[in-house]
């Protein structure tokens, strides 16, 4: 082996090398934790863990200042890998240590490929309603509806990354082409606003009366984008008209085409389940005379895909786990009569538990032999 | 028996701080009786002591009780002087935000009390900045909003409790209450008739009257001192105790007897005050016992606050072994360890009569944390003492003991410190084993700064054989593998718990990033003494540095909700906590003095 490989191997073995590195995860995590009070989790962490680098808008261009999470968690884990490879021995006295880092192995990839796995998204039902859709709140997608029958529709649904200025769509068996004019991300609508003349209006549909001026993105987790778009309408080479899509905009808007209502919104992107739940009765409770919750729970009814029905609870700290999702007591609305559920998709769940009870065994084990020994030293 | 003397003197402080407990009358009058009765007030049960100390801590930020006319001795006694006949004129609400003292024309500077007078004619103002402050989104509102808020919501508290027994500016109320009850049995059908819409001849007029009175004092009042009579739970205000009398024979015995309380109160008679209050507990005892008996035991624990005596103690043990290393004698060192022993076991018993009351867990909120990191420490530090005998142990023990339990104090100056769990919170399971080893993790990694902190300063000193610092060195590192057994494992659990109620092991929420930094900090420590690193400096310096750590993620992160400029308690504390960062980072340095390691 030469010296250069060599050293290398001593190099990515090197405990040295692991104590930079998890001082370095502290330190990310610790400014990370400042810059979450401005922007909130979700962006925080998109810029601490989602890039390689993390990146200071200079004055002369980004320029990257120091390592991503996700970079750090993949040296850790080449760096454990080496050094047990090259260096450790497997000894009996070493059990703990190699339970402990085997754990951490685990739980470092398990825990980067179920970051890319987890879908969440929030399911609204008022009582009596049922719903078969989940709503993932920071995307939207372009949605045309007709109906087919009296209870069914059939949906075209266009996500969000597809609506670029002077993208054109042809959803198949659509009788009509859709061209996307504008894109905002986030907008401020205002009905017959004196100002902003010059500003892209709709042709057709509610934005007529409206202008849409644009504004910056809200990064915070507790707050909305109001998104909007506007898109034209073809059939062949005749234009039917631009229409005016917002997340601000309640109601969808129809066309009609050989007799056919097609209803025409921008909302936030759907999940569909092969299940329905049904919200039977919401209840909560606050503490006599305080603000402060002290339960609450939906009382459900889960419709199969077969047909069959079963009744469920779900509250604070009890969720209800099926078809691969879980579904959480998230929230619930203003006037107590609609319930806010957390869905979360995540095929990786397990991998935490399994990696951290092999982890705390090992710290056990290791700390056990460590203390024995230090007793018969010192009796 | 040489050592009888000793156990004398333990003996005699564990008395003195217990003699606290015992009830004892301070005048003709028996307000503490009157102070123990139970009353449901925020969701929880307490005794009319609690709701009155901690009214004044949320109102002022602390208990005293300067500016009263006449003067008043307890907290239960101003919280009665204020339903009677109101303390306008006190300085009552602490104003802490420059925005708003330059709204109410007040020197920013000044950080003023002010009084009920001197606010009115700002109510409006007030009222409409708070209004404007509460429709905006939680995480929009300026520190100035949420003292606007803060404000209103103590202003119209205090409104509230001048009518929550009688209606404001009726001093002899009880005239009108003796009154309603006798005409009562003789108008009821008519009343009914006259509440339902048919007219009534106008000898109703005086019924009516008292009606709506109390129909007032029932829609106003601050919290509910009617026990539940109907097996329904439900606890009822003096108004409604009065106003069920439209349908039952009698009013609840309880409306009456408060009635009779502030009557005799009123008119300066200690015996009518002395018999309904004992009439009071009598009848609160008949309905609610268990509920009666634990506010007898709160209220008795809030007046002898032993905790604050511990902290005593612990100061004193602190001293002793100080005086101990400067004029050494074996029985200095033996004294302070007994000592340190007794008032760790007065802090467990603390601890376990707070569970008892609670129902809960020893850590529900930030003050019992601060309680039970201290008293975890105290105990690893006591265990190290028995098996080193150097003084060190123990010195280390009083003096986490003494600081933890200020940290406590001015933590409690919040407000109640037995509030009730928000829903997320309230799961006993998770709180018992996730929060408790997490504070097991808090209180081993200040140990272990601690004592390396007395390593300096003893090597500083020039007051340290090598035998000591090996066996220091090895202290520190043992209690930091416990520090990191016990952080891993609460961390854990942590995640195990937010997967269960949100879905998530992890989210990298501010609370869960300072419980990862004193995972990934201890482990470096570790990792870098393993690989030969460090050695007893670097160890001890790391070390010194993990207190830094810890004290951040346990309370700076609760800053960070806050905002880092933020009024009243959280402001200070934040000075506090860079202050404290800065001695650790002062106490780092001179570990590099030039050879105090090689000598």
């Amino acid at each position: 082996m030469g010296i250069i490989s060599r050293r290398l191997i001593a190099f990515w073995s090197s405990l040295q090398l692991t104590v930079c590195l998890l001082i370095a995860m502290g330190v990310l995590v610790f400014f990370m934790t400042l810059y979450q009070v401005e922007t909130g989790i979700y962006v925080a962490n998109q810029r601490y863990f989602g890039q390689a680098f993390i990146w200071w808008q200079s004055p002369w261009g980004d320029i990257p200042v120091f390592l991503g999470g996700g970079v750090l968690g993949g040296l850790l884990v080449v760096n454990l890998l080496v050094a047990h490879i090259t260096r450790f021995k497997w000894t009996k006295a070493k059990i703990g240590l190699w339970l402990t880092h085997a754990g951490l192995l685990t739980l470092l990839i398990g825990s980067g490929l179920s970051a890319i796995q987890t879908i969440e998204s929030q399911m609204v039902i008022q009582e009596g309603q049922t719903v078969s859709y989940s709503e993932q709140l920071r995307t939207t997608e372009l949605a045309i509806e007709t109906p087919l029958s009296p209870t069914q529709n059939r949906q075209w649904s266009i996500p969000e990354a597809l609506l670029k200025p002077g993208q054109v769509l042809r959803p198949p068996q659509l009788p009509f082409e859709l061209t996307v004019t504008h894109w905002y991300q986030n907008t401020r609508l205002e009905m017959n606003a004196t100002v902003g003349q010059g500003l892209p209006k709709a042709t057709h549909g509610l934005g007529q009366h409206i202008t849409v001026f644009p504004m910056p993105p809200i990064l915070r987790d507790d707050f909305r984008n109001q998104s909007a778009v506007l898109v034209t309408l073809t059939q062949g080479k005749q234009s039917l008209g631009t229409w005016l899509l917002s997340t601000g905009l309640g109601a969808p808007q129809s066309i009609v085409l050989n007799g056919v209502t097609y209803s025409l919104s921008l909302r936030p992107q759907r999940v569909y389940h092969p299940y329905r739940i049904r919200l039977d009765e919401f209840s909560h409770s606050y503490y006599t005379d305080t603000n402060t919750p002290k339960h609450f729970a939906s009382e459900v009814t889960v419709i199969e895909p077969d047909g069959h029905t079963h009744r469920a609870t779900i509250s604070m700290n009890h969720p209800l786990r099926m078809g691969g999702n879980a579904h959480f007591q998230a929230s619930f609305g203003q006037d107590g009569k609609s319930t806010v559920l957390q869905v979360v998709s995540n095929p990786g769940w397990w991998v935490p538990y399994v990696s951290t009870a092999i982890m705390t065994i090992g710290l056990l084990i290791h700390f056990g032999i460590s203390l024995m020994r230090y007793r018969r030293q010192h009796p | 028996m040489k050592t009888a003397w000793q156990w004398a003197v333990v003996a005699l402080v564990g008395g003195m701080v217990l003699s606290g407990l015992i009830p004892r009358s301070s005048g003709p009058m028996n307000w503490e009786g009157l102070g123990s009765v139970p009353v449901l007030h925020l969701g929880r049960v307490k005794p009319l002591d609690t709701v009155a100390r901690s009214t004044l801590l949320s109102f002022k930020g602390n208990q005293s009780l300067k500016g009263v006319t006449p003067s008043v001795q307890s907290p239960t006694e101003w919280l009665v002087t204020v339903m009677l006949y109101g303390t306008d004129d006190m300085p009552l609400f602490m104003v802490r935000q420059s925005e708003v003292l330059n709204a109410l024309n007040q020197n920013p500077e000044s950080k003023p009390v002010l009084s009920f007078k001197a606010l009115l004619p700002y109510l409006s103002v007030i009222d409409t900045s708070a209004q404007h402050a509460l429709s905006k989104p939680n995480g929009m509102r300026t520190q100035a909003d949420r003292e606007w808020m803060r404000l209103r919501q103590n202003l119209s508290f205090y409104t509230q409790l001048k009518n929550t027994a009688q209606p404001e500016g009726i001093p002899s109320f009880s005239v009108y209450a003796t009154r309603y009850q006798t005409v009562l049995p003789t108008y009821r059908p008519q009343l009914m008739a006259h509440l339902s819409g048919e007219s009534v001849d106008s000898g109703m007029a005086e019924l009516v009257l008292y009606f709506k009175q109390f129909q007032h004092i029932a829609n106003a009042s601050a919290f509910r001192m009617c026990p539940p009579d109907a097996g329904n739970g439900v606890w009822k205000s003096v108004g409604d105790g009065y106003l069920v009398a439209l349908k039952d024979p009698h009013p609840h015995p309880v409306a009456p007897l408060v009635t009779d309380v502030l009557g005799a109160v009123d008119e300066k008679k200690p015996r009518a005050f002395n018999e309904a209050v004992s009439e009071w507990q009598q009848v609160a005892h008949r309905l609610i016992p268990t509920e009666t008996l634990k506010c007898r035991i709160e209220a008795q624990f809030n007046q002898g606050d032993v905790m604050m005596k511990w902290l005593m103690v612990y100061g004193g043990v602190s001293l002793l072994v100080l005086i101990g290393w400067l004029w050494p004698r074996p029985w200095v060192f033996t004294l302070a360890t007994r000592l340190a022993w007794l008032a760790w076991i007065g802090h467990t018993l603390s601890i376990a009569l707070r569970m008892a009351l609670l129902g809960r867990p020893p850590v529900t909120n930030l003050y019992t944390s601060a309680v039970f990191v201290g008293w975890v420490a105290i105990l690893l530090a006591l265990w190290i003492e028995r098996r080193s005998r150097m003084g060190l142990g123990t010195l280390v023990a009083g003096v986490l003991g003494f600081l933890t339990l200020l940290i406590a104090h001015h933590l409690s100056l919040q407000g109640d410190t037995m509030e009730m769990m928000q829903a997320v919170l309230d799961s006993n399971f998770w709180l018992a084993t996730h929060v408790v080893t997490i504070c097991i993790g808090y209180g081993a990694v200040f140990l272990a700064g601690a004592l390396a902190n007395v390593g300096v300063i003893r090597l500083l000193c020039r007051r340290m054989d090598p035998a000591m610092k090996t066996s220091l060195t090895r202290m520190v590192y043992g209690t930091l593998c416990v520090g990191l057994l016990f952080s891993f494992i609460g961390t854990v659990l942590g995640g195990i718990w937010a997967d269960q109620s949100w879905g998530r092991f992890w989210g990298w929420d501010p609370k869960e990033n300072g419980a990862f930094i004193i995972c990934v900090w201890v482990a470096a420590v570790l990792h870098a003494r393993w690989g030969g690193m460090i050695r007893e400096r670097g160890l001890w310096v790391m070390a010194i540095f993990g207190n830094v750590v810890t004290a951040f993620s346990w309370f700076g992160v609760n800053m960070l909700g806050v905002g880092l400029h933020s009024y009243g308690f959280m402001d200070q504390a934040f000075f506090w906590l860079m202050l404290f960062n800065a001695s650790q980072l002062v106490m780092m340095w001179l570990a590099f003095w030039p050879r105090l390691f090689t000598r």
